[in-house]
């Protein structure tokens, strides 16, 4: 199963990315910060990394 | 003749010269007193009233003042100048004729200048006469002492017996008809007789005796034509002189008039120009303190006002396109989720009830946000255009203040925050105030400290204070606080500390400007200190109504 990190600090569009995601058979992880995104990402292992631009 | 005509060069020369001088040396003038430095010493040395009044005078003294110049000047350099020919002239006659007298009527009369001409001639044919009249039998004699008077506008007759023996003058016949007799008037030397055919002609006459016993009479026959020419001469440079005076004084007062008036017109001219074409850096500088200059500094006035306000729309417009996109971006955000969930629902994302109420529910919260956010910009707008109509009514500030701060503390009591609450004003200060808007303000406020508090027990006071004209609300809070940076801003339309405007954190942004536009229409003022992490105080000022109350 593919891993995937979402780091948006919107949360109710991180959710429903998050649903989407894992109808079509992804695992996924949200992160709500830039920084606290930038430290799971370092640490953990992902296959693909959904980015909002502003946050 | 040669000589007058070389006066009159000499003075066009003069008067060219003098005008090329003056024109540049009003140029190096004006750089002159440009420099500061000069000017100072100028203004330092000469009597400071007598160049001010100059400098500065009005427009309407410099025109009678021109007025007058033109009328007197030309006629007191007019006397000097004809005073000054006459001298010349006079010497000049005199010498030519030999004139001893230095009375000067005679000028005018030109019978008696006639008269004087002649005299010595006279005197001396009349010796001659009485010692040798036989002299005037010899035509070398005759031709000589013709000679003589012929250079004086006059000529001799002769006459023996009945017969006229010698005639100066080819015309002579003509007058030979209106000759006196012999001793018709008696010898006279200072007589003459006044001839007037053609002309007016001064005859003198001579009788004596021929050494034959004729009869004989010579005759100075002296025409004058009008007058003497050199007199004709004298007027006639009276008359140019006089003439180029006037130019010449002309001349100088266009020159000034001309610095006063057409020079800053000029100036202003190009200045609408400058503007016309949207250059609004063109300054005008005004000289003098007179109607011109005055016309020069209100333009000068005029002009930076004009910029100033095409700044100003230019800022509003810059303005006004940055509310534009901040409302995008805001509406953008719950946009996205609606479309998101609405599309979730219809893929069948949502496959558990759970989940669709879930759904369903942030949808519907999320079109409630936009809700609130445009109606935010409504009130706004209105507020910002003066569309909404203040009610405004003497209110007891103890009374109002305590009705909200109650409402407040049920609030805050269900989310757990501590509200203190004190009232330092006397029960009966009013205040001007449009109650509804009043509450909308402290509940934003109030609305903010909630939305921001970062502490486990939050707590908020409210503070009214009396301060002589006014009274001042203070809200004070123990949320995240405003960082220095953003303190300044934080009343502007649409600032957010958070530079990614996330919904989740705050709110639009347009709160606290409604805020302060609403005191400031109360005639007060707003402010707040603050300091991160610790909390945040909100104060506001409005006045007091107070009873004017006269001395009867």
């Amino acid at each position: 199963m593919s891993k995937v990190l979402i780091i948006e600090d919107e949360v109710a569009i991180a959710d429903l990315e998050k649903d989407y995601l894992e109808l079509s058979g992804f695992e996924v992880e949200i992160e709500n910060s830039g920084d606290k995104g930038l430290e799971r990402a370092l640490r953990d292992d992902f296959d693909m990394y959904i980015l909002d631009i502003m946050l | 003749m040669a000589g007058r005509a070389q006066a009159c060069l000499a003075f066009c020369c003069g008067a060219k010269s003098f005008c090329l001088f003056y024109e540049k040396f009003r140029i190096y003038f004006t750089y002159l007193i440009g420099f500061p430095q000069i000017h100072a010493i100028i203004k330092n040395n000469i009597p400071p009233l007598l160049l001010e009044r100059v400098i500065q005078m009005k427009l309407k003294t410099r025109l009678s003042i021109s007025f007058c110049i033109i009328i007197f000047v030309p006629i007191l350099l007019a006397a000097f100048v004809i005073f000054g020919f006459q001298k010349f002239h006079m010497r000049a006659i005199e010498q030519t004729y030999g004139i001893e007298t230095g009375d000067y009527n005679y000028l005018l009369n030109s019978f008696q200048l006639l008269n004087q001409y002649t005299k010595k001639e006279y005197a001396y044919l009349l010796t001659q006469a009485s010692e040798d009249p036989d002299l005037f039998l010899n035509d070398g004699f005759l031709d000589q002492e013709n000679q003589k008077l012929l250079g004086k506008y006059s000529y001799l007759i002769v006459r023996k017996g009945e017969n006229f023996t010698y005639l100066g003058k080819e015309d002579a016949d003509l007058r030979v008809a209106g000759l006196p007799w012999y001793e018709e008037d008696g010898p006279d030397a200072e007589a003459g007789t006044y001839v007037d055919e053609e002309g007016k002609v001064l005859v003198k006459q001579i009788d004596f005796l021929f050494t034959d016993g004729d009869k004989g009479t010579v005759f100075i026959v002296t025409a004058s034509h009008g007058i003497l020419p050199e007199v004709q001469s004298l007027l006639l440079d009276a008359f140019i002189s006089v003439l180029l005076i006037l130019l010449l004084t002309a001349g100088m007062l266009i020159i000034w008039i001309y610095q006063g008036i057409i020079r800053p017109i000029k100036n202003l001219e190009e200045a609408t120009l400058n503007i016309q074409q949207g250059n609004l850096d063109f300054t005008i500088a005004a000289e003098g303190s007179d109607e011109i200059s005055e016309l020069c500094a209100n333009f000068e006035e005029m002009r930076k006002r004009l910029k100033e306000s095409s700044e100003q729309q230019m800022a509003s417009e810059r303005g006004n396109r940055e509310l534009v996109s901040n409302i995008a971006h805001d509406l953008r955000t719950p946009i996205t989720a609606v479309k998101g969930y609405s599309e979730g629902l219809l893929d069948g994302v949502a496959d558990t009830p759970q989940k669709q109420e879930k759904y369903l529910r942030i949808i519907n919260s999320k079109a409630n946000e936009m809700d609130a956010l445009l109606n935010e910009l409504t009130l706004y707008a209105k507020i910002d255009t003066n569309r909404i109509p203040y009610n405004f009514n003497k209110i007891n500030v103890a009374e109002y203040f305590n009705d909200c701060v109650e409402e407040i503390g049920l609030d805050l009591e269900e989310n757990h925050i501590g509200l203190a609450y004190f009232n330092y004003v006397d029960n009966d200060v009013l205040i001007i105030a449009d109650p509804e808007q009043l509450k909308r303000s402290v509940n934003n406020i109030i609305g903010n400290s909630v939305k921001y508090l970062d502490k486990q027990q939050g707590l908020i006071n409210i503070r009214i204070k009396d301060v002589g004209d006014f009274i001042q609300v203070e809200i004070e809070d123990n949320g995240r606080g405003i960082a220095a940076k953003d303190l300044p801003y934080i009343f502007e339309r649409f600032y957010r500390t958070d530079a990614s405007r996330n919904s989740a954190t705050g709110g639009s942004g347009i709160g606290l400007s409604i805020v302060k536009k609403i005191i400031e229409d109360h005639g007060g003022k707003i402010w707040a200190t603050s300091k991160e992490s610790v909390g945040t105080v909100m104060y506001f000022v409005i006045r007091k109504y107070q009873e004017v109350i006269s001395d009867e």
